[in-house]
């Protein structure tokens, strides 16, 4: 076989000499494309799905796990919520705009494929710092694209998370999460059952982007990979936009028996998936499907990413139904061929046969797995910012405020549609949003969380971390942790270290997962992400979603004087840094978040915000920068040295406020409540600190314009 | 009271609006789809936000050439009703039913917050429940809400009182600060922001909810 052709396909000569092997035979071009998509690493797991059996995916909540498009939940009565997260990381690095626009689309369809209606977007953004030009080029790209994609296509943007590091520099990442709603009737899945049942072509005609799309995002991004911008798809949000509505309603009339998406190598992975999950065959003839050029191949059309595309099997009789709705949305479809009961793919061109695979040997890639081994010189310990000396700290204050790590992020999110559907209770800004469910009684927030730092210095401890800030912020608004979905971003898994790095991720979430009693429904995981010179930290993003009932959800952001301000949780005088993470003990953490949940349901305080890194300096800074009122800290009161205590980075705590006659009743409904006060909101536009008064506008100031000047710098250029 | 909300494909606001007539305000609502040549018997239409027709050409282009645009047109003739937001406004404007255009905002952004506005017009159906200069908040969300005439129309939007509601802090470049306007008849009223979208205090606002009463309270004495 041509040596070009399997580079070009990233398929190994061991790959393709076990293809030979299984089928017998060399197999034909089209054959081979099959296989290279499927093999990749992106579609078959084959480096990652050993470990990814070891996690919980089980709690009576659970509707649907891992395997199908997206898992699912059960809320209340027949109501339930669909959720995934993905990445299209190395999209976003050769093209921003349509890398990350085209991330929101495919999530988006993920969810609506199931039968739910779309109601939240969420996304993670890792990329090195905006002083650096690239970053602000990368940057502006993607939120340009999440902007234009997400808004049109009608999903609200909830939040999400920024952050910055050189180890992003070369290879970005994006994340996406979506989360719908669904009536547990209207559930449906991608598995085909009914031998002769037509297959259905909806969407997008075919076009030649992102050829290659899955395979390219399963090699490291060199120089060679970053001129491929062809594998990079172009999004249509509005044809997106018409997909749902008439996707939604061919389910509600129940016309079909089974739907995915053509997402990651599209028509190949849809068909053979579909097909396979029922135990069946499928026969394809290409010559019916819509195409953009006329002169597009087969092999073309099997490989060909092109957005906004579905697969129908319908259900018998109904095409007449379907093809009605597809015309009053104005949609191309086409039926290109029907379930057979071979086992194998069959796909024709003008009568011509052009390959014929036993869909399970597609679906079985070889185990790819390499062995673990810790590699302690590839452990990276972190510096953190040296502390100020407690005499005099407001400059330093003031300098951290003005850092973009610390800025507000209004730049970013003002750019997204976030009102939209009218069920936002918590914006984004805020660290995990809130939305109301009209009509009912339920609430549900929403976070998602990285922080690749901590998983550089140890992977298990930094995923549990992770974990606990995710449901922390999730507790803060009173709402109950029920499910995570993931998306876990690491480099080369041919590397030992990098496997190691993983199986420890593993291991970790399981651990984790396990104590609190909460399943992963869904994720992704994104392998290869490294460049030429950087390597990026293992980042586990985690999407977690809280449920509350008779919620009375309380204000974001501090606006009472006089309410007495407390930390919630015990502090040590641990900071992360160097080699050391600071303690996390599942057990307190979860006590605590029980505890926040009672005083917020019991009306007890009026406000409540997690602290995580950066401790409560950077938790103060967050509350200023929407709050409405001043801060007064009493050095009489508290409990460590000030610079222990508010650079602690000690899990397990929140900032909470309330009315200060009412501390007596904190203490008496928890008599281990781990309380200390620690000073009071004040009318006067003050962050009055031991040692350092600061004006609250200088300090706004600060806070609101350090990210969006250096996001509007051109210095350097733009690219 | 029945309202009637046009679906164009792309339209993503339809279904707010069609929850703030009939979940908050209480009335009948009909949807209107983009092909229908005539209207249902309603009191008064809503032209939804969104992206109708993908925003291509220009926003609100498309939508003002289709079928149904044609069947509003005579019923605003005839002196009904009939309010857009956002994308709605930026079709009332490209089919001349209101006057000026509506371009990109001048940071050539998307914005999305809340935004302070001022009442200064409240003798139109649409707003008789607020006091001039009376504060309020709303959601805005566009890309293209920058709205421009020229000077002899300016004077004359101003004369006429056809000015409905301003921004307090301007965000998008809007001459004169202009969020909404009326025709000449104070029957049609086209706004930038979305009230649809603040019809409860837990939604930041309830202050949206005004518009949709002061219609229907000017309804209810006239029938």
């Amino acid at each position: 076989m041509n040596e070009m052709l399997l580079r070009e396909l990233n398929m190994s000569s061991s790959d393709y000499n076990e293809i030979c092997r299984r089928i017998g035979r060399e197999p034909q071009i089209v054959e081979l494309g099959l296989f290279s998509a499927m093999w990749s690493e992106h579609c078959s797991y084959r480096s990652s799905k050993k470990y990814l059996k070891l996690l919980p995916t089980q709690s009576k909540k659970v509707i649907q796990g891992p395997g199908e498009n997206a898992g699912v939940i059960h809320l209340q009565d027949e109501l339930c919520l669909v959720f995934k997260v993905e990445s299209h990381n190395h999209p976003s690095a050769v093209e921003p705009f349509q890398g990350a626009a085209t991330g929101v689309g495919g999530i988006i369809r993920d969810i609506f494929t199931m039968g739910a209606r779309p109601i939240a977007v969420l996304d993670s953004l890792s990329f090195d710092y905006p002083d650096q030009a690239r970053a602000r080029y990368l940057l502006h790209g993607v939120v340009d694209g999440i902007s234009f994609y997400g808004n049109c296509v009608g999903v609200p943007n909830l939040g999400g998370e920024t952050r910055f590091d050189p180890c992003y520099k070369e290879n970005p990442l994006v994340n996406v999460m979506c989360a719908g709603l669904l009536e547990r009737d209207q559930l449906r899945s991608s598995v085909a059952r009914s031998v002769g049942a037509p297959v259905i072509y909806i969407g997008a005609k075919t076009g030649r982007d992102g050829i290659h799309g899955a395979s390219f995002a399963s090699g490291v991004l060199d120089e060679e990979a970053k001129k491929r911008k062809s594998s990079v798809q172009v999004g249509d949000p509005f044809l997106e936009k018409l997909l749902i509505e008439a996707t939604l309603e061919i389910i509600q009339q129940d016309l079909i028996e089974a739907i995915q998406d053509m997402g990651a190598a599209g028509l190949t992975s849809s068909s053979v998936e579909m097909a396979g999950k029922g135990e069946k065959g499928i026969e394809l003839h290409l010559e019916h499907i819509p195409l953009r050029e006329p002169d597009i191949t087969p092999f073309e059309m099997m490989l060909s990413e092109s957005q906004e595309r579905m697969l129908l099997i319908a259900k018998p009789d109904k095409t007449h139904q379907i093809k009605a709705i597809l015309d009053k949305w104005q949609l191309d479809y086409a039926e290109i061929g029907h379930i057979t009961d071979t086992g194998n793919i069959t796909l024709y061109h003008h009568g011509q046969m052009l390959g014929n695979l036993p869909i399970s040997e597609l679906l079985e890639a070889p185990d790819d797995t390499v062995e673990a081994v810790k590699d302690p010189a590839s452990i990276r310990a972190i510096i953190a910012p040296e502390l100020p000396s407690s005499d005099d700290w407001k400059d330093w204050i003031l300098k951290y405020a003005s850092s973009p790590d610390q800025g507000a992020k209004n730049w970013i999110f003002e750019q997204y549609d976030t009102t939209l559907l009218s069920n936002t209770v918590q914006a984004p800004g805020y660290g995990a949003c809130l939305i109301h469910i009209k009509d009912r009684n339920l609430h549900l927030g929403f976070s998602l969380n990285s922080f690749g730092s901590w998983s550089a210095l140890d992977p298990m401890e930094g995923v549990m971390a992770v974990l606990s800030m995710s449901s922390r912020r999730l507790s803060a608004l009173g709402t109950q942790p029920v499910a995570i979905t993931n998306c876990l971003n690491f480099g080369n898994p041919m590397k030992a270290h990098i496997t190691w790095e993983f199986a420890q991720t593993i291991e970790g979430m399981k651990k984790w997962l396990t104590f609190f009693e909460i399943p992963v429904v869904s994720g992704n995981v994104s392998f290869y992400n490294e460049g030429e010179q950087t390597q990026i930290f293992p980042t586990p993003v985690i999407g977690m979603i809280g449920q509350s009932e008779d919620l009375e959800p309380l204000s974001p952001i501090l606006k009472t004087p006089d309410l007495e301000l407390a930390i919630l949780g015990t502090t040590y005088p641990e900071r992360f840094q160097g080699q050391k993470m600071p303690l996390l003990n599942l057990a307190t953490e979860k006590t605590i978040q029980e505890q926040v949940r009672q005083l917020i349901n019991d009306k007890k305080i009026t406000f409540a915000r997690s602290i995580d890194h950066g401790g409560l300096m950077r938790c103060l800074l967050s509350c200023i920068s929407g709050g409405s009122c001043g801060i007064f800290i009493d050095p009489d009161l508290l409990p460590l040295a000030p610079m222990e205590l508010f650079f602690s980075e000690s899990h397990s705590r929140f900032l909470i406020a309330y009315e200060a006659s009412k501390r007596s009743q904190l203490s008496s409904a928890f008599p281990q409540l781990p309380l200390y006060p620690i000073g009071k909101t004040c009318s006067q536009e003050l962050l009055d600190l031991p040692n350092a008064k600061i004006p609250l506008p200088l300090l706004r100031e600060s806070l609101q314009k350090s990210f969006s000047s250096a996001m509007e710098s051109t210095a350097g250029g733009l690219k | 009271m029945t309202f009637g909300v046009v679906v164009f494909p792309g339209s993503n606001c339809d279904r707010d609006a069609i929850y703030a007539v009939s979940g908050f305000l209480g009335q009948k609502v009909l949807s209107i789809w983009h092909q229908d040549t005539t209207l249902p018997r309603v009191d008064a239409v809503i032209l939804p936000g969104g992206f109708s027709y993908g925003d291509y050409l220009r926003p609100g282009a498309i939508a003002s050439r289709s079928p149904v645009m044609k069947a509003v047109k005579s019923y605003a003739d005839k002196g009904g009703w009939v309010i857009g937001i956002c994308n709605g406004f930026q079709v009332l404007v490209e089919s001349a039913l209101l006057p000026g255009i509506l371009l990109r905002n001048k940071s050539t952004r998307f914005i999305s917050t809340m935004q302070s506005l001022l009442i200064q017009n409240n003798q139109t159906p649409f707003t008789r429940n607020f006091s001039i200069g009376q504060s309020i908040k709303l959601p805005i969300a566009h890309k293209d809400g920058n709205y421009f005439a020229d000077p002899i129309l300016v004077e004359k939007l101003k004369k006429n009182k056809q000015i409905v509601v301003t921004y307090s802090e301007n965000p998008n470049g809007s001459l004169e600060d202009i969020a909404g306007i009326c025709n000449e008849q104070g029957n049609v009223f086209g706004m930038m922001p979305h009230p649809e979208r603040a019809c409860a205090d837990w939604l930041g606002s309830s202050d949206g909810l005004g518009f949709f009463q002061s219609m229907l309270k000017t309804w209810e004495e006239q029938s």
